[in-house]
């Protein structure tokens, strides 16, 4: 029946046959399956459900589809897959809306978004954010997909080489990366960075479960958790910002029925045009390719991706308004953010190892459905899988659907009066943090980061830094002493291999490339 | 070149002398020396950047990043905001989703309309019109907020007496 087989040499996966990636047959009856309209009903059930939640701060797409888990049970694969598929592209997709609206990220993912969503929002560019927002989501997806379609054997060949020297090595390089080019300031990048390092250094120890720095608080030995901190660290200095504008120009916010000044004087908003999305190609490419790659490493995750992506962006972008409101500052962060969607799949289906929370629910969604994930899946099961890549392909037209649907709500949402949406914001903050994991400390620990995020706001310093190393300090530091472990306290160890060697080249490369950069003069500075 | 010392650069040097009395104190916690590499490094950041900035500030004075602002509202924004959002979550706890989210957004808006009618000299019959419609709306809010948390997303929330 099938024209390829896939075989196991005790070393690596390979092809023979007559060389053909694709099973013929499998694709037509996969295609079968996922073209009914129940199918697509479903699809598109769970991308409007996935982008309503994921624009409510607090709220990721694992809660929705957790919620939809259970489904596997009684509905039929495809119909389940198309739910939970589609939750997960427009829950990624839907932190975008409120962090260009209101400048609070519903999802961790899109928090790299607001520094240039929320700008133009304020510049009275929210549509054309908005819809920046969606294009490079649904761009960044469709590669990631197709990477996951026709390279996936190769990547999940290439990801376990990976040990903890290279690990290492690439943790660093992320932070590297985003540190020297985040800010004009390396100072306050560094200082950001290590608090982001402090943050994450709190609670229980990785390796030995010892508590540190926890000033005898017992509910920080579990460590400070993202959603609260980040919901702290972005919607609380909005909220104090615009609070003090009501009280201190009233007339400036607006009252019931009437919108914001800013707002009022502005006949039309203007659409995205054609030549402002592919002139932000630099931002795409980038995301869509860090994107992919950082997803498909188990580990790091879309607020990774999308915050390497943007920094990285920052230095070949021409945009002069780049990190104060630049429509490819939009695309690089929203196209890594949603890049990461497809790539997740790549160590789920090829080695069953899930690489996410979002991986484990799916891979326990299949499981459910009595397929077994590891190396074998794609011979054992390829309908079902073939079936999986066309739901991941076809739920990105019904994502830009719902999106264009759902972008003039948000639009008029974010014109309205500011005496009106902040004190409502401040609900959502406290129900959005407690709704995460039912804990009321977590609302404390909102408002202290808040505190710490307006004095961060106040100082200039940027918060991505702060949100890279909290999110890679626990990867970091468990790659690397697991490597001090291995190699018995031998630090060359971390520099022997050559995929490691390749990452500290690129690293010191990259660092140097930024100070030259910087050192040089510019236009008009002789 | 004028050097000169800004708050800026006091700021990122005091950062740097608490940083260092950190990374000492990192030395009389209870702790292995393998589970004080993350602790110190973030330490270690938290001195070089505050360091930097300090001298960044030294050598170019010129560049005035922060303003002092000795702004009352400022200060009560910041800390009011805080003590509101904290007492919400308090009461959040206590009174349900429905009744504490009203109860703030209806005190809210009863302070603002006060505040605008006096600030635009508007009759009292106007002050009751426009607080209806504020409280119309909490409503409207806080009753979403209980269909899509308690209802939609069944939201555990201990010790509820009003929703």
């Amino acid at each position: 029946m099938q024209n390829t087989i896939w075989y196991y040499t005790g070393r690596q996966y390979g092809l023979q046959g007559d060389g053909c990636v694709f099973d013929m047959e499998a694709m037509l009856a996969a295609f079968t399956v996922v073209f009914a309209w129940d199918t697509l009903l479903f699809i598109f059930i769970g991308v409007a459900i996935g982008v309503s939640v994921g624009a409510i701060p607090g709220l990721a797409h694992n809660l929705p589809m957790a919620l939809v888990l259970p489904m596997a049970f009684f509905l039929p694969f495809h119909q389940t897959m198309g739910l939970l598929v589609g939750t997960y592209k427009g829950g990624t997709y839907g932190g975008s809306i409120t962090a260009i609206s209101f400048g609070t990220p519903g999802t961790p993912g899109s928090a790299a978004t607001v520094t240039d969503g929320y700008a133009l929002t304020r510049k009275g560019k929210g549509i054309k954010a908005l819809l920046m927002g969606l294009y490079s989501s649904v761009t960044g997806d469709m590669f990631s997909d197709l990477v996951l379609m026709f390279v996936a054997v190769p990547i999940g060949l290439f990801a376990p080489r990976f040990g903890p020297a290279e690990l290492t090595a690439l943790y660093f390089l992320s932070l590297s990366l985003v540190v020297v080019f985040s800010t004009e300031d390396p100072g306050r990048g560094i200082l950001s960075a290590g608090i982001g390092f402090f943050l994450a250094s709190i609670g229980r120890d990785i390796i030995t479960g010892s508590i540190r720095l926890t000033f005898g608080l017992r509910e920080l030995e579990a460590g400070i958790p993202l959603v609260p901190l980040l919901m702290g660290l972005f919607a609380m200095p909005e909220i104090i910002n615009q609070i003090h504008t009501v009280l201190a120009k009233p007339e400036l916010a607006g009252r019931l029925g009437e919108k914001a000044k800013e707002f009022r004087e502005k006949v039309k908003e203007e659409s995205l045009t054609w030549r402002e999305f592919i002139g932000c190609w630099r931002g795409l490419a980038i995301g869509s390719v860090l994107g992919t790659f950082l997803g498909a490493l188990p580990g790091p995750g879309a607020t990774l991706a999308a915050y390497t992506a943007h920094s990285t962006t920052k230095r070949f972008s021409k945009d002069q308004d780049y990190g104060v409101g630049s429509l490819e500052g939009v695309a690089a962060a929203e196209a890594g953010n949603n890049a990461t969607c497809g790539a997740t799949f790549i160590p789920l289906l090829t080695f069953g190892i899930p690489g996410s929370s979002i991986a484990a629910l799916f891979m326990a969604a299949l499981m459910m459905e009595g397929i077994p994930l590891g190396p074998r899946v794609i011979v054992d099961h390829t309908v079902t899988i073939y079936t999986l890549f066309l739901l991941l392909l076809l739920a990105n037209p019904f994502n830009l659907l719902v999106g264009k649907l759902l972008i003039p709500v948000y639009s008029k949402l974010a014109q309205m009066p500011a005496t009106i949406i902040w004190p409502t914001i401040a609900v959502v903050l406290v129900l959005g943090t407690y709704a995460y994991s039912t804990r009321p400390f977590d609302i404390t620990i909102a408002i202290a980061a808040g505190l710490l995020g307006y004095f961060m706001m106040w100082y200039r310093i940027p918060i991505g830094p702060l949100i890279l190393a909290y999110l890679v300090a626990p990867l970091f530091e468990a790659s690397l002493r697991r490597g001090i472990i291995l190699s018995r306290g031998d630090w060359t160890y971390f520099f022997q291999s050559s995929i490691s060697m390749t990452i500290w080249v690129i690293t010191i490369a990259a660092v140097v490339f930024f100070i030259r950069g910087r050192n040089k003069p510019g236009p008009g500075e002789g | 070149m004028q050097k000169r010392i800004t708050l800026n650069g006091v700021i990122g040097l005091l950062i740097s002398v608490a940083g260092l009395a950190g990374f000492y104190a990192t030395y009389g916690m209870p702790l292995r020396s393998n589970e004080l590499i993350q602790p110190r490094v973030a330490i270690g950041l938290l001195i070089v950047g505050g360091l930097w900035v300090f001298l960044t500030e030294m050598r170019t004075p010129s560049r005035e990043y922060v303003k002092l602002e000795k702004d009352r509202l400022l200060l009560l924004s910041v800390f009011g905001v805080s003590a509101a959002t904290y007492i919400y979550g308090q009461i959040m706890l206590r009174l349900g989703v429905f009744s504490s989210a009203f109860l703030f957004l209806v005190v809210w808006w009863l302070y603002i309309t006060i505040r605008d009618t006096v600030r635009s000299g508007q009759p009292m019959s106007r002050f009751l019109v426009s607080f209806s419609k504020h409280v119309l709306l909490a409503a409207a809010i806080s009753g979403g907020f209980y269909a899509l948390f308690i209802t939609f997303l069944q939201m555990y929330l201990p010790g509820i007496l009003l929703f």
